[in-house]
């Protein structure tokens, strides 16, 4: 056998310390050194230190023979079994009423009810696992937007932003002026950034493109790339000054589906499913819009 | 170590924090007997000595039964360099009357340049082989040093960052005990974190 394991002589509370202080990632390589290091990073005491990932999801459930109707649920997908995050998002006060808008990196994105008074509606940013919130100071149209999304990224910055895309009709465009090829057409993008604590507006000159209600969205570097309508997909950075409309890899069959887009270790991805086989190509370029086959795998 | 010149006109008017300071010496007694000298001051930067100086058990000597005489000469060299620092840092914090005096200004302009030296005092002083590295932590923390604990913790997290599991396991001579099934599964968990 080899020499003995220095390591062993250093205690749980200090290697606890040296591991805590490793990015992410290094932390979950240590995971599978051993068995002494991935107890020690998955005890409770310890895990306070390290940085945390909760890996699950919310949905929602309806059902018409129970009270309420409505329900949410969090699902843990992670190996730790103690549930971390209470779906009811109790800890948010005076809401009546909520809906889960969007995550980005741990935060979500609620419009609120106020209980008080139901007419008026909030946006509030959420870590449901610490529990923090803030309210963000509503504008006109959280009632009618569909379209809402947060852009958050804890490795650049603990600033968040809110990207509201209004459509022509909630902005009160005239019925007989709006868009006849393009229902719902995007005609003014807001983004509130939670530094500088204001709305930012701006008529969007791009496209025409319209955003369904329940678009996939992913936000990264900085980008929010969301699906739009025609098989596009639009992005905008934070500030809303850089803007690409980049339509979906060609196929030979038309569908109408954009909502293949997903977001990994740092580069945007699409994946498209027909009969036969799944696709999934890599955007490499935003600028010309060109993607590159990836993977092909057959479903037969 | 002897005292810095600039105590003598600070013992006069200010309130240094942590208590009086004297010049008085602190003998400190190595696992394998041998005998190290420290100044009170750079001493009480271990905090556990600061209580056995405070509770008066340290007039005959202080052993320290977990820290060999390598080590400790280490620990001790960096105490009376941080405590230097430190009593620069408490001297220009103290009194704020003394703002505009030279005196400041010359502490500002010398503290860039001490700040590099203490740098790489420090690097060097943790560039050394793993098993020294660990027993430095020890006594660290044997002695309640934050500063040295800190420093020497931080660098073999750094020698940690961005190996691969295979790496850190010789580095370090762990031995996998995983079962195939059990490092199969940590591994399938963890699996975007090794860039396949």
């Amino acid at each position: 056998m080899e020499g003995s394991d220095p390591m062993a002589t250093l205690t749980d509370d200090i290697l606890a310390d040296i591991i805590s202080r490793l990015p992410y990632k290094s932390t979950c390589c240590c995971k599978c050194v051993s068995k002494r290091w991935r107890d020690l990073i998955y005890h409770r005491h310890h895990r306070k230190k390290m940085p945390q990932s909760v890996v699950g999801f919310f949905y929602e459930g309806y059902n018409e023979c129970r009270s309420p109707r409505k329900a949410r649920y969090f699902t843990n997908l992670s190996r730790e079994y103690y549930p971390l995050v209470d779906p009811s998002l109790s800890f948010l006060p005076n809401c009546g009423s909520l809906d889960i808008l969007d995550a980005c990196n741990g935060l979500l994105l609620c419009r609120c009810w106020k209980a008080a008074d139901p007419l008026k509606l909030d946006y509030v940013v959420c870590n449901p696992t610490t529990e923090k919130w803030v309210s963000v100071p509503a504008t006109e149209w959280p009632s009618k937007v569909g379209v809402a999304r947060l852009g958050f990224d804890p490795a650049v910055t603990s600033h968040f932003h809110v990207f509201e895309f209004i459509d022509e009709e909630a902005w009160g465009v005239p019925e007989d002026e709006q868009d006849d090829d393009f229902y719902r057409r995007i005609h003014t993008l807001a983004i509130y950034s939670s530094k500088a604590g204001v709305w930012k507006y701006q008529t969007v000159k791009q496209g025409p493109f319209a955003i369904p209600k329940h678009s996939v969205s992913s936000f990264l570097n900085g980008v929010l790339n969301l699906a739009a309508d025609y098989n596009l997909i639009v992005a905008v950075d934070v500030e809303g000054d850089n803007w690409w409309l980049v339509p979906i890899p060609e196929r030979p069959d038309y569908v109408d589906d954009t909502n293949g887009i997903f977001t990994s270790q740092g580069r945007v991805y699409f994946a498209d499913s027909d009969r036969s086989k799944l696709s999934i190509w890599i955007l490499e370029d935003y600028a010309t819009g060109k993607w590159t086959l990836k993977h092909n795998v057959s479903h037969l | 170590m002897a005292a810095t010149p600039a105590d003598a006109s600070s013992s006069s008017s200010e309130a240094v924090v942590g208590g009086e300071k004297s010049n008085k010496m602190i003998t400190l007694i190595s696992s394998d007997g041998e005998s190290f000298e420290a100044t009170e001051e750079a001493a009480k930067m271990s905090v556990t000595i600061k209580h056995m100086i405070e509770d008066g058990c340290a007039d005959d000597g202080i052993p320290l039964p977990n820290v060999p005489a390598k080590i400790l000469s280490m620990v001790i060299e960096y105490c009376n360099k941080h405590a230097a620092d430190a009593d620069d840092t408490n001297k220009h914090v103290a009194d704020p009357a003394d703002a505009d005096e030279d005196d400041d200004n010359n502490n500002n302009n010398a503290s860039a340049g001490e700040k590099e030296d203490l740098k790489s005092f420090d690097a060097s002083l943790v560039a050394v082989d793993q098993a020294t590295l660990f027993d430095i932590i020890l006594a660290a923390n044997f002695l309640s040093i934050k500063g040295l604990l800190d420093l020497a913790c931080q660098k073999v997290a750094d020698d940690i960052k961005d190996k691969s599991v295979e790496e850190v396991r010789e580095i370090f001579k762990i031995e996998n005990d995983f079962t195939k099934e059990e490092e199969e599964a940590v591994r399938k968990e963890n699996a975007w974190a090794f860039n396949e």
